[in-house]
């Protein structure tokens, strides 16, 4: 017992120095909590950067690597420049956006920002290099004059947000190719979720996103839509457009980056590094099994941290907005909890929470993404909470299961914004949005009004972003109309069905780039029914749905043989208003209490139900559980035998008053 | 004298009931018409639905919207006619509250429709005139809002111009001029100014007799807190009518207040005048002193 005891004590005595004898045995921090690679990291990027907040640039340096998924040699690499999307208001970004966007208007001289290559050369080789040494001649390994810009999309020759590089010699299948580039990129006034913006305290916040000449995605064949028997695959690098995001390949990016001494700065991934000389910081980022990386600087950012389970949680908040530092954790950890439970685990083990500035917020990166909120913003307006478990969402749909923005921006987008509708009105309960005395609006509820009262016969959910007719379409088709779709087919296939096809999605798609047709046959193999019917509708159509109780009719009628008293003969008659096709239920209250509960597979275009029963009907109620939540009326979908004027009544007495006291008010005042 | 005056306001209100009835009752039939079409509306639209019941117990934002997408031409005429009955109802106001002026003045025994009749066209023309005030001084607060937002121009200095600033200056500055637009009415109607001198009467009278200010405050917190009662209250227990009962009490002690508040600044008023020109105070406060309740002879000018 005794040395039991003088071991504790040694150990107690010990506890003090105990970080500094473990310094040298540390390890640096996981990026994720797999024991392996999650991804194939087909492509790294070692990146060094220097941000000059006066010059608003960022002076970089990147050795990028590639690997030849093909079973062809591929003698061109393709590259975005994003940031090139503004850079004049020729680029298609801008011109199809008109100057403006979330908050951005192309006037002033400091708005402008761009990205220039200034050299582009074969990286010299590396121990490991599948490369055969001497490969290239020294004229060869400079690609600088190679580089041209290419518009894949619009053929727009004054944008400059893509650029192809034919190589002296093509990559063979499955080696990887390293090159060397030097870049400086000019930060915009904040325009699509990157550039910079002057703080409260008159500094300058940084929102560094898509800032690096960044790889496009080569697609072998059998991924996604090239056909498995296609002779060579093809590079998938678009141009960035309004309506557009992103697209790319997974790898690891470690990126080092210097900033002024007082800057506080967020980035994807683990910080493995920090110094600071001579009144400069300079940090290095690791981030693994990731597609993306951004960072964010500031020196007015107020740091807050917190855990969730193995993630380490660090909220980056404006110093006027402290006062709501708690509703983002609460958020978030509110959609890691659901997250988790509903489609599968979150691997990494860091995620950073920028509270940016203006049109930075609202956007998502690997292990960090922008919320956003405004000063004194009423604890009854959970808009920081449903931006929060908005962008957190993307870590699962593009961030993990990372189909093509450009393409099928549904995949992510809607179905984030489904699962944001789910997590917010479970989490924060019927007002999960608004939560006023009188007034509640559920995210469900919001989502359904912005497709349904949106003109929703137009655009289709299955478009190319930039091909919709304009913002308001692709913003209905993106985010509220999948989010109500998919609604719907949960009340179809039943919560439980629901919940194992996505985490089935989740577990066969993630770390890979699926398509809406992947997505549908991973729903149509767990619930096990043909649901082509529904998609064909519903994402590759745009059918509307739209049934209504047309009337509701008693009249006497003879009793059944054996019987007496009153018998009624009642008529139920509904309608298919629209084209949209979707199986129904119908409800009909007697006037005995007695209830009869029908189905209607809705294909024709009306269809009479009649009733023989010793009480009148007094309600014929189609949809009473409020399941086809892509119904676009449902006011018309109940139909009483008489008037209930209860609420006419109400809101009658109710603006009486009203109006009195405004009344009252204009007369006390004037 | 603020004391009395405070206290002669609810005389008023004790003394003529029937001021504070037909002011209210005229309030209630006008929102009550004005009301009726979207009683219309809703029974036509949502009558033969059955979520009638439902809605009036809870709120749901999407039947909502249908009911908007249907009933939305009947809900845009409500608009149209608030916008056009909303100067009527100002016509009307000066014309009530020289009536109510009248009536309370000299121990309120005089007749409310007297002076409705002979003053209103001139309280009308004082109106516009402090309208313009109100113009004014609306146009001097948004220019003001905006410099302010240009020089203080981040998220906080535009919250606090926007939000606690600009509105604050417009209440309180539309609370004054409706402090020197009441002692403009008083004066038209007690000394029969014509419209420019009760206007300059308005504008100066309050200042050299500093005590009508507070007693402004004191009864426009009165009836700020009658006025919004109906509001920050939820009656929903005792059922729609129950609800509705329950906020015409507090508006019918919100037009209590009104008859109250005029009856403080006429006594205030008089007050003022008896004690600076005693020899006219004595003339005009002799027959009234004598009077009963609607006998009294009109009185000419002074």
């Amino acid at each position: 017992m005794l040395s039991r005891i003088c071991f504790v004590l040694a150990a107690l005595a010990l506890l003090p120095f105990a970080p500094a004898l473990a310094q040298p045995t540390a390890t640096a921090p996981r990026t994720t909590i797999a024991d392996g690679p999650l991804s194939d990291r087909r492509v790294s990027y070692t990146i060094t950067a220097t941000l000059d907040p006066e010059a608003r640039t960022v002076q970089g340096s990147e050795r990028v690597t590639w690997r030849n998924p093909d079973r062809a040699p591929v003698g061109e690499l393709q590259f975005h420049l994003y940031l090139n999307a503004f850079k004049n208001e020729r680029s298609t970004f801008m011109r199809e956006s008109g100057g403006k966007h979330r908050g951005f208007s192309a006037r002033g001289t400091d708005v402008w920002g761009g990205i220039d290559v200034t050299r582009m050369a074969i990286a010299p080789p590396q121990p490991g290099d599948t490369a055969p040494p001497g490969a290239y001649s020294a004229e060869e390994t400079d690609l600088t004059d190679r580089i041209r810009f290419i518009q894949p999309d619009d053929g727009n020759p004054d944008d400059q947000t893509v650029i192809a590089v034919t190589l002296p010699r093509p990559v063979a299948p499955g080696e990887t190719i390293a090159l060397d580039i030097d870049f400086t990129a000019l930060m915009p006034k904040v325009v699509a979720r990157t550039g910079w913006a002057e703080t409260e305290q008159g500094h300058r916040f940084f929102m560094v996103a898509q800032w690096f000449p960044k790889l496009g995605v080569y697609e072998e064949p059998g991924v996604r839509y090239v056909p498995a028997d296609a002779p060579h695959g093809q590079w998938n690098t678009h141009q960035f457009h309004a309506n557009t995001e992103f697209y790319a390949d997974f790898g690891t990016y470690r990126v080092t980056m210097t900033v002024p001494e007082a800057y506080v700065v967020g980035a994807s991934g683990v910080r493995v590094n920090e110094t600071t000389e001579a009144g400069a910081r300079t940090l290095t980022y690791q981030a693994d099994d990731v597609h993306d990386f951004a960072w964010t600087a500031s020196p007015d950012f107020l740091e807050y941290t917190d855990t969730w389970r193995h993630v380490n949680l660090r909220l980056l908040l404006q110093p006027h907005h402290k006062a709501q530092a708690e509703r983002h954790f609460k958020a978030v950890k509110a959609a890691l909890d659901r997250y988790d439970a509903w489609v599968g685990e979150y691997p990494y083990t860091t995620l950073t929470l920028v509270d940016g500035i203006g049109g930075s917020n609202g956007m998502e990166y690997p292990t960090l993404i922008t919320c956003g909120t405004t000063y004194k913003m009423p604890g009854w307006m959970r808009l920081p909470e449903l931006v929060t478990v908005h962008e957190f969402g993307h870590q699962y749909f593009y961030g993990m299961i990372a189909s093509n923005e450009f393409e099928e921006a549904w995949l992510d987008e809607g179905i984030n914004s489904y699962f944001e509708a789910r997590i917010m009105d479970d989490a924060y309960g019927p007002g999960a949005v608004v939560k006023l005395p009188y007034i509640q609006v559920s995210d469900e509820g919001m989502q359904r009004l912005m497709y349904t009262k949106n003109a929703p016969d137009r655009g289709a959910v299955f478009t190319r972003a930039w091909e919709y007719e304009d913002a308001e379409d692709y913003s209905k088709a993106t985010y509220a109309k999948p989010a109500t779709l998919l609604l719907t087919l949960e009340n179809y296939l039943g919560r439980e069905t629901t919940d194992q096809v996505f985490q089935t999605y989740y577990d066969r798609w993630r770390f890979r780039h699926p398509t809406t047709r992947d997505f549908i046959a991973v729903a149509e193999e767990v619930s096990g029914m043909d649901l082509g019917w529904f998609f064909d509708q519903y994402v590759y159509g745009v059918a509307v749905v739209d049934y209504e109780v047309a009337s509701l009719r008693s009249s006497k009628a003879e009793p059944p043989e054996g019987t007496e008293g009153d018998w009624y003969e009642s008529r139920v008659e509904v309608h298919r208003k629209q084209d949209g096709v979707f199986p129904q239920t119908l409800l009909v209250r007697f006037e005995d209490g007695s209830e009869e509960r029908l189905a209607w597979d809705g294909v024709d275009a009306w269809k009479r139900f009649t009733f023989h029963k010793a009480a009148r009907a007094a309600e014929a109620y189609l949809d009473p559980d409020n399941a086809v939540r892509l119904d676009v009326n449902r006011l018309d979908n109940r139909k009483i035998a008489g008037t209930d004027n209860t609420l006419a009544r109400k809101e009658q007495l109710d603006l009486t008053s009203l109006l009195q006291q405004v009344f009252y008010l204009i007369a006390g005042l004037f | 004298m603020f004391i009395n005056s405070f206290r002669a306001g609810f005389s008023a209100v004790q003394k003529r009931p029937g001021l504070v009835v037909l002011i209210y009752a005229v309030h209630l039939c006008l929102a009550f018409l004005l009301a009726l079409p979207i009683y219309m509306a809703l029974s036509n639209v949502v009558g033969p639905s059955g979520f009638g019941s439902e809605l009036a117990q809870q709120f749901d934002v999407v039947l909502w919207a249908d009911i908007l997408d249907k009933a939305g031409l009947v809900l845009s005429a409500l608009r149209t006619q608030l916008f056009w009955m909303i100067p009527l109802y100002l016509v009307w106001k000066a014309g009530w509250s020289v009536g109510l002026i009248h009536a309370l003045r000299d121990g309120g025994g005089r007749s409310f429709w007297a002076g409705v009749g002979r003053y209103a066209a001139r309280a009308v023309g004082l109106g516009l005139l402090y309208g313009l005030l109100v113009l004014v001084w609306l146009g001097g607060v948004a220019l003001l809002s905006v410099g302010l937002a240009v020089v203080w121009n981040g998220e906080v200095g535009a919250f606090r111009v926007f939000f606690v600033l600009a509105p604050t200056l417009v209440v309180l500055g539309l609370a004054f001029i409706d402090l020197l637009h009441d002692y403009g009415r008083i004066a038209l109607v007690v000394e029969e100014r014509k419209v420019t001198r009760a206007f300059l009467a308005g504008v100066t009278w309050p200042f050299r007799h500093a005590q009508a200010f507070p007693l402004y405050g004191v009864w426009f917190l009165l009836a700020a807190v009658a006025l919004a009662l109906p509001i920050v209250l939820d009656f929903e227990m005792n059922g729609i009518w129950g609800l509705f009962l329950l906020q015409q009490l507090f508006l019918l002690l919100r037009a209590a207040a009104t008859v109250g508040w005029f009856g403080s600044e006429v006594a205030f008023f008089e007050a003022v005048r008896r004690r600076e020109a005693p020899l006219i105070a004595t003339e005009e406060s002799a027959p009234a002193g004598n009077a009963t309740m609607g006998e009294v002879p009109d009185a000419g000018p002074a």
